[in-house]
């Protein structure tokens, strides 16, 4: 820990950031010690990324002044940050596929000053690094594509301690992870810290936060909300920090209303990719979850359902009929699939209206080919009122805040209208906030006859969400829980295989 | 006021930092908008002041638009591959094949005009075919595969041609450009056309939304339930049809079939194209770009044989054209 009267490693007094009509940054101050972690939390766009990305250098700030170790400091890029000692691991993986660990974790300082690359030198420098991030049961020379998503995450760590960081910050290094394996970054974190880099740590998972800060700042609409020490971390307090107000109270799930409906989905012996033997049965309006521990085979279930993957086993009906051949048959007969990751399923330089109603296109088309512009128009805003997304329908889609992302995703398929709702972590990276309304869209969407499937790592939400939960271990169901059960009781089956 | 005084006056005028603030993101957008347009501007008043006789005078004008029709036809079709993500090099080979086809079958076979124009037509859909069935079944890139197809037609059209110039081409073939109606010439008017069917395919049609949606994330449009071969295909097939009516066009303004037709004409579309991207900051391929970066080409060839530039020049003027309107669309894009 830092002695109170040094000073600290960064210090932001009063900045300010103006994107055009955007007022993203409004007099922030922050700091952060060395040895330090300090949590950042704030709702998407609530300008946490706009603040850290300004401590790398990759943003100017307007106004305000900045110290870096004693000195001012005004980066006018990532590379001026890092020659004092400031580095930024971003929120999206930087690897290279089709090189191995030690060349991703040494890219861009792989040759000496001879321009020779020195191999042994790079492996036993990759080897150290792999070792101070906890991964000593990877080797130097593997393909990077062969790693787990926790273990590519931990490499992209030791990418930013390659560069030799007096300052890390974290941009949200647990979003696209599960949270069983979440768990892994925090000893290594925590190791850091105790060697004194100063971090800072940008999460939406309020529970990694209090586990693991030693302070935390929120941030709402460009400025800091509050300040909480130690000793006052709490997820209740800082729900209230994000978002101005407290979580509105999530309905208990519907005890499984529909046990009587027709079936939707029937499995008997479905195997496939990860998948082993499994019998299934949705029925018509039921919102179900799918749980389990990382590689359980949660995705791949719903890869299967929706088509986008063949069963090597078992039947399989969707829909009243044999699951469909492709993605595109399975649009079409009313099949909706949202994966992991909103990248995969958002055109980025496209407007938002495009975004959301490509997959209705064919409903809303007049003389033979053409778009009927204005009733596209008409339906899209409806959708966006209906789901609560702000913002310009014009504008790209890769302007618009991770929730607001979110949303758009959900609108496409609310447009195109479908029966069967298959949702890979529907909300991973958006905030509480927009969590909360989203699993209320995905309620009113169950009580309207649409069968929906949650995959999700996290146990608090299925129990906060689903009426029915099957939960999976290695392929096959290891259990299947009925509302009311608790988030405990869904761990207590993962492992249960 | 002291000396001191007066030296942090300079250094910092009070108020400028508020003000330049404002100021500079505003020229910033302004330039980002009009930007190009203001130089096309520019550059068609330049070459006003300098040849006030010839330019800007109405058959100057006629002859701008008039030898531009075939590069919008390609270009116009060209916007449309190119939004799907994917290259398309292989129009001078079209170009060339399909000219001699048209011509040497009215020469050898003795055919009418309208069996030349179908041929030219067909040569330039089966291409289509062969690209995008190419470009959409695996994962070889648009580029090559493009490229080498074009070296394809121009071998073949040396073969059926022998490499002569070919003359002797029916007057009926040479009134499809010259002929006018109400006064515009023909060229023109099939260009207008072509760039209208383009336009609305890709400002108002479920297809040309697709091949957008392609363009800016191929997986995402499969998961949306797009037939994406299919879309794929269709795009080269478009773009086919319209370099084979651009050599038709080529072909019977210029009363012949030579060899070198199709070489040279690689870049002028990209140009056009690339230009549109950069007008009113659309960023995204567009047909309405497209015709503004042809007029612009266009401008630039006549105002350089206007003013008596050598040829080559000129080429060299158009490949540093293309460069920095990517460099600039690329850095505003950020």
């Amino acid at each position: 820990m830092a002695p109170e009267d040094m000073e600290p490693l960064a210090q932001l007094k009063g900045i300010d950031k103006r994107f055009e009509a955007v007022h993203a940054v409004k007099g922030v101050d922050f700091e952060v010690g060395a040895g330090e972690v300090v949590g950042l939390i704030g709702a998407n766009g609530a300008g946490k990324s706009t603040l850290v990305r300004i401590l790398a250098g990759e943003e100017r700030f307007d106004a305000g002044s900045m110290r870096v170790q004693g000195a001012d400091a005004r980066f006018a890029s990532p590379r001026q940050a890092l020659e004092r000692g400031i580095a930024r691991m971003p929120q999206e993986l930087t690897l290279v596929e089709g090189c191995s660990v030690a060349e991703n974790i040494l890219l861009g300082r792989l040759s000496a000053a001879s321009g020779i690359v020195r191999w042994r030198r790079v492996r036993a420098r990759a080897q150290v690094l792999l070792e101070r991030v906890g991964l000593d049961d990877v080797h130097p020379d593997q393909p990077i594509e062969e790693l787990t998503p926790v273990q590519q995450r931990l490499v992209t760590i030791a990418q930013a301690l390659a560069k030799g960081p007096e300052l890390l910050i974290l941009d949200e290094p647990s979003a696209a992870l599960p949270v069983d394996a979440a768990e892994r970054l925090f000893p290594i974190v925590r190791q850091l810290a105790d060697e004194g880099v100063g971090i800072v740590y940008i999460s939406h998972r309020l529970e990694e936060i209090v586990r693991l800060c030693d302070r935390v700042v929120a941030m709402r609409d460009g400025r800091v909300a509050g300040t909480l020490a130690r000793g006052e971390l709490d997820v209740e307090a800082m729900v209230v920090l994000v978002g101005g107000r407290a979580l509105a109270e999530e309905p208990e799930p519907i005890a499984a209303s529909n046990v009587d409906g027709e079936a939707v989905v029937r499995a008997e012996g479905l195997g496939g990719r990860r998948v082993n033997g499994l019998d299934l049965e949705l029925r018509r309006g039921e919102l179900v979850g799918i749980g389990g521990l990382q590689g359980s085979g949660r995705s791949e279930l719903l890869r299967l359902l929706a088509g986008a993957q063949q069963p090597s086993s078992g039947t399989l009906e969707v829909l009243g009929a044999p699951v469909a051949r492709s993605l595109r048959e399975s649009v079409k007969r009313g099949v909706g699939y949202l994966p992991e990751g909103r990248a995969r399923t958002l055109f980025p330089d496209l407007p938002v209206m495009m975004n959301t109603s490509i997959a209705a296109l064919e409903r809303l088309r007049r003389l033979w080919l053409l778009v009927d512009g204005r009733a596209e128009r008409a339906a899209v805003r409806e959708i966006a009122d209906d789901v609560g997304l702000i913002g310009a329908l014009d504008a790209p889609v890769k302007v618009l805040s991770g929730g607001n992302q979110q949303k758009v995703c959900l609108s496409r398929w609310l447009l195109r209208g479908c029966d069967l709702l298959l949702l890979d972590e529907p909300s991973a990276g958006v905030d509480v906030h927009v969590r909360a309304e989203i699993h209320q869209l995905l309620r009113q969407l169950s009580a309207k006859g649409i069968t929906v499937v949650v995959a999700s790592a996290e146990p608090e939400e299925l129990a906060l969400l689903c009426e029915r939960v099957i939960v999976l271990a290695e392929g096959r169901i290891s259990g299947e829980l009925r509302s009311p059960f608790t988030a405990d009781s869904v761990v207590a089956v993962s492992y249960a295989a | 006021m002291s000396a001191s005084e007066r030296a942090a006056a300079t250094e910092v005028p009070p108020g400028a930092p508020v003000a330049t603030r404002r100021l500079l993101p505003l020229l910033a957008r302004l330039g980002d908008r009009y930007g190009t347009l203001v130089g096309f501007a520019a550059m068609v008043l330049l070459f006003c002041l300098l040849r006030p006789s010839t330019f800007a005078t109405w058959d100057d004008l006629r002859s701008i638009v008039e030898q531009a029709s075939p590069i919008l036809v390609l270009a116009v079709g060209l916007t449309l591959v190119l939004s799907t993500g994917h290259f398309d090099l292989s129009f001078p080979g079209i170009l060339n094949l399909a000219s001699a086809g048209a011509v040497l079958i009215m020469t050898e076979a003795h055919e009418g005009w309208a069996i030349a124009v179908l041929i030219g037509l067909a040569i330039g859909l089966v291409s289509g075919v062969i690209a995008g069935v190419g470009v959409a079944s695996g994962r070889a890139s648009s580029f090559i595969i493009t490229l080498a197809l074009s070296t394809i037609w121009s071998g073949l059209a040396i073969g059926i041609s022998g490499a002569r110039t070919i003359t002797d081409v029916p007057t009926s073939y040479l009134n499809i450009t010259f002929n006018t109606v109400l006064g515009i010439p023909n060229a023109v008017i099939v260009a207008f056309c072509v760039t209208l069917v383009m336009f609305s395919l890709m400002r108002w049609s479920a297809f040309g939304r697709y091949t957008q949606a392609l363009g800016s994330n191929a997986s995402a449009a499969r998961l949306a339930g797009i037939r994406v071969s299919t879309t794929q295909v269709f795009a080269h097939v478009l773009f086919g049809l319209c370099a084979g009516i651009a050599a038709i066009l080529l072909s019977s303004s210029s009363g012949q079939y030579t060899p070198s037709i199709g070489s040279g004409s690689l870049i002028t579309p990209f140009v056009a194209v690339f230009f549109g991207t950069s007008v009113l900051a659309a960023r995204r391929f567009n047909v309405f770009g497209t015709v503004v970066g042809t007029l612009f080409i266009g401008t630039l060839q006549t105002g350089m044989v206007v003013l008596e530039i050598a040829p080559w020049v000129s080429e060299v003027i158009l490949g540093a054209a293309l460069i920095l309107i990517l460099v600039a669309v690329a850095k505003r894009s950020r």
